[in-house]
């Protein structure tokens, strides 16, 4: 536990960095970013501030008050001074006074910019970067697109307007031939497609030895755009007609996560809704954590300490831009829209030869036409 | 000694003014740039250097240029220029003081009356975002003739002159110099008629100082509609004398609130959710503030006990300091006992818990009094929600 800052503009100078803070489910994206900057201004205005300034104002010899300093201490030559002659003499600046300006910081004084959102509905470890350095380390943070884990509750035998429990159910169907081994199965799939498809997205000659080292160390992604890639799936819980995955995955938002679990209702002749979601990790940054901040727990110490921590966790080689692919020439496939007609299997199995197609995938070539959700 | 020594320096710069006007020596005519506004005009003239107008001694050029410290009246002359000139930087500030401007801030160095409001207390910055039509009048008092009256008047009320401050941030109005004393009397009168004590009134003032604004007549109405309340179905909801006046001293917001926002509200309660009469008064005499949520928030509410924790509408009635906390708290901690297991709000059941001690207060008083754990444990099933 480091000493606390007690001066105001000291802790402004410091609040610079990047931190990660535990959005609840319910509440809007914006609103919640915004109560984060007034907790903080109003900690920090709680602080000591800075003294009023001062004004120089010229005075009579006679008008002078023993508050008022004088300005040239060095050079006060008496010959020649009379009652009438001015003086520069240093004043309290009434228009600096603390009732006259208001707190010395305001909401406008901080910018907090956030990495990808969460929905209203999700919940989850949100990254935030408070003022330059920390906008500076979100858009290398961003781009350098580190894995995220998600957990997902999903409740089989409904089929609704939006895969959550909100909007209305469309459809309901029987589910009690599902059993935990053929959850386990699919998940398996879909994991398998996505990551040979984000090897095969990514243009490299996969012959190469330079390719098998990449591999090895997991840098073999797209460098584009090429929709969710899903690198772990696993089941967590089952206790039918709930049950829990686990995702780990790479430029998702929680709107495919919601599309997972009813394609993976689908694929188990079934329908399936969305009714949690929680990010439970972004990169280094852990739910867990006691450095991820819970809202009442915002404050200008408690985040400071938090900065600190995790400028350590972020290792120095984890936000480079990586060059390893600046003189490869690269052959990439034809680049995947962001139609949401596509389901997240054909996405990743796009550049699979066309020719082999099982029954599975007409299947869902079929259903992905029909299916509300897209 | 000084003096011959100023008056050496203007003689040789009239000096110079009184060669010959040939038309290579003609002087401009100079003057202030960006002079103050507060300055007259006249001053600039008689700073100007020409060979016209203020020029004393245009006839008598030879006799000055023979004697340099000679003519005395040229001496006296100038010494009188030079004393209007002090008058004038006696009242004259050093710093310009713009014709527009948004906020008070600029005009706190040169106002002597702002500069004493501010050794009250009040606070200038509010008065800005909340009350911009008093700016106006606040910039053109005169600390005897206004300030001074009402700050007596408010100290025969019984207000402290610690509590200035905070009075006046709320209702600047109150120096407007159109409101007068007679007003305010008149208004303390009323309320005296209706035998508020003294002692209630000046509660009022300190904490709701916008009633010496109000109109009598306007507030007679208001009044007259709390005392018979209006429900749906053309019911009214009667109060005594003492119960009114008990709800207006701890709610006095509900003078100026919206008439129909109110009588909504009570709609609401009558009519979405089924309260009874007797049982809508019992609440708005426990917590008076209900009337001033808004509609959807008193919905949402309402729901929360009544369907989520699953209370009787004579329980949460007898219960309704419940309404004050922010509805997402109460929620969560509803949520965590409900994890627990530890959600009994029936007072005949085991393990009761009373709604005031769950909703009521910070976190840590929840633990504590519910004895649910520490504040970790709350903490740790927080992040799972």
């Amino acid at each position: 536990m480091s000493l606390p800052v007690t001066y105001a503009p000291k802790a402004f100078r410091w609040l610079n960095g990047i931190f990660a803070v535990y959005k609840p489910a319910d509440v809007p994206h914006y609103p919640f970013v915004s109560s984060i900057v007034d907790k903080l201004v109003l900690d920090i205005n709680s602080l000591e501030q800075r003294p009023q300034k001062k004004r120089v104002v010229f005075k009579r010899q006679s008008e002078i008050e023993d508050s008022d300093h004088p300005v040239d201490e060095s050079n006060q030559s008496h010959v020649g001074q009379l009652e009438n002659t001015l003086k520069p003499v240093c004043v309290p600046d009434w228009f600096d006074h603390p009732l006259v300006q208001g707190p010395r910081f305001r909401h406008s004084d901080f910018e907090l910019l956030c990495g990808t959102t969460l929905d209203v509905k999700a919940c989850g470890v949100l990254v935030v970067g408070l003022k330059d350095l920390g906008s500076d380390l979100i858009k290398r943070f961003d781009r350098a697109k580190l894995p995220r884990k998600y957990l997902a509750h999903g409740h089989l035998g409904l089929a609704s307007l939006s895969a959550t429990g909100e909007t209305k159910i469309v459809e309901r169907s029987t589910w009690q031939h599902v059993t935990a081994d053929k959850i386990a199965r699919i998940l398996m799939h879909i994991q398998g497609t996505h990551r040979k498809a984000s090897i095969r997205q990514t243009g490299v000659d996969l012959s190469t030895q330079k390719a098998y080292e990449l591999a090895l160390e997991g840098l073999l992604k797209p460098q584009q755009y090429c929709g969710p890639i899903i690198l772990d799936l696993k089941l967590v819980e089952f206790k039918p007609p709930k049950f829990g995955i686990e995702v780990t995955c790479i430029d998702e938002a929680c709107s495919d996560i919601r599309r997972l679990i009813h394609e993976i209702g689908l694929i188990l002749k079934t329908n399936a809704i969305c009714t949690y979601v929680q990010r439970q990790q972004d990169g280094p940054f852990l739910y867990d954590d006691p450095n991820t901040l819970l809202l009442r727990q915002i404050n200008v110490q408690r985040v400071l300490e938090s900065m600190t921590y995790f400028r350590h966790v972020l290792t120095p080689g984890m936000l480079k831009r990586h060059t390893h692919f600046r003189n490869e020439t690269l052959v990439l496939p034809d680049p995947v829209s962001k139609a949401p007609t596509q389901t997240l299997l054909t996405a990743a199995s796009d550049t699979q030869d066309k020719g082999v197609t099982t029954d599975d995938d007409t299947l869902l070539e079929e259903l992905s036409e029909t299916s509300v959700g897209g | 000694m000084a003096q011959r020594a100023i008056a050496r320096f203007g003689l040789s710069l009239i000096r110079r003014n009184l060669k010959p006007a040939t038309s290579y020596n003609v002087c401009k005519k100079r003057s202030l740039h960006n002079t103050p506004t507060t300055v007259d005009n006249s001053l600039t003239k008689s700073y100007s250097y020409s060979t016209e107008g203020n020029n004393p001694t245009s006839g008598s050029e030879e006799s000055a240029s023979d004697e340099p410290f000679g003519n005395d009246e040229v001496i006296n002359d100038f010494m009188k220029f030079d004393e209007e000139l002090k008058e004038k930087l006696k009242t004259l500030d050093s710093v310009s003081i713009p014709r527009k401007s948004d906020s008070l801030a600029d005009y706190v160095n040169s106002s002597k009356v702002l500069q004493t409001l501010v050794m009250f207390g009040v606070e200038l910055y509010t008065i800005e975002k909340q009350f911009k039509e008093a700016l106006d009048f606040l910039v053109k008092l005169d600390l005897n003739r206004d300030v001074v009256p009402k700050l007596q008047f408010l100290k025969k009320n019984k207000l402290t002159p610690q509590e200035f401050g905070a009075t006046v941030t709320k209702n600047p109005h109150i120096l407007d110099p159109q409101n007068k004393i007679e007003d305010f009397e008149e208004m303390i009168e009323y309320l005296r008629s209706k035998k508020f004590t003294s002692k209630q009134i000046a509660s009022l003032l300190v904490r709701y100082p916008k009633f010496l604004t109000l109109s009598v007549p306007k507030i007679d109405g208001i009044l007259g509609f709390y005392q018979k309340l209006p429900t749906n179905f053309a019911n009214t909801i009667y109060f005594s004398g003492n119960q009114l006046r008990s709800l207006i001293i701890r709610c006095p917001s509900l003078l100026t609130a919206d008439l129909e926002a109110v009588f909504l509200n009570i709609k609401l309660l009558e009519q979405s959710f089924g309260f009874s009469l007797p049982q809508i008064k019992n609440m708005v005499t426990i917590y008076p503030n209900l009337l001033l949520l808004e509609m959807k928030e008193l919905e949402l509410r309402c729901r929360l006990f009544l369907f989520e924790m699953e209370l009787t509408k004579e329980e949460l009635s007898q219960a309704a300091l419940v309404f004050n906390n922010r509805r997402k708290r109460t929620e969560t901690r509803h949520y965590y006992l409900k994890s627990l297991g530890r959600n009994q709000y029936k007072p005949d059941q085991k393990g009761y818990l009373s709604m005031l001690d769950v909703v009521v207060g910070t976190d840590e008083e929840f633990c504590e009094k519910c004895k649910v754990g520490t504040i970790e444990d709350y903490e740790r099933f927080l992040k799972t929600i």
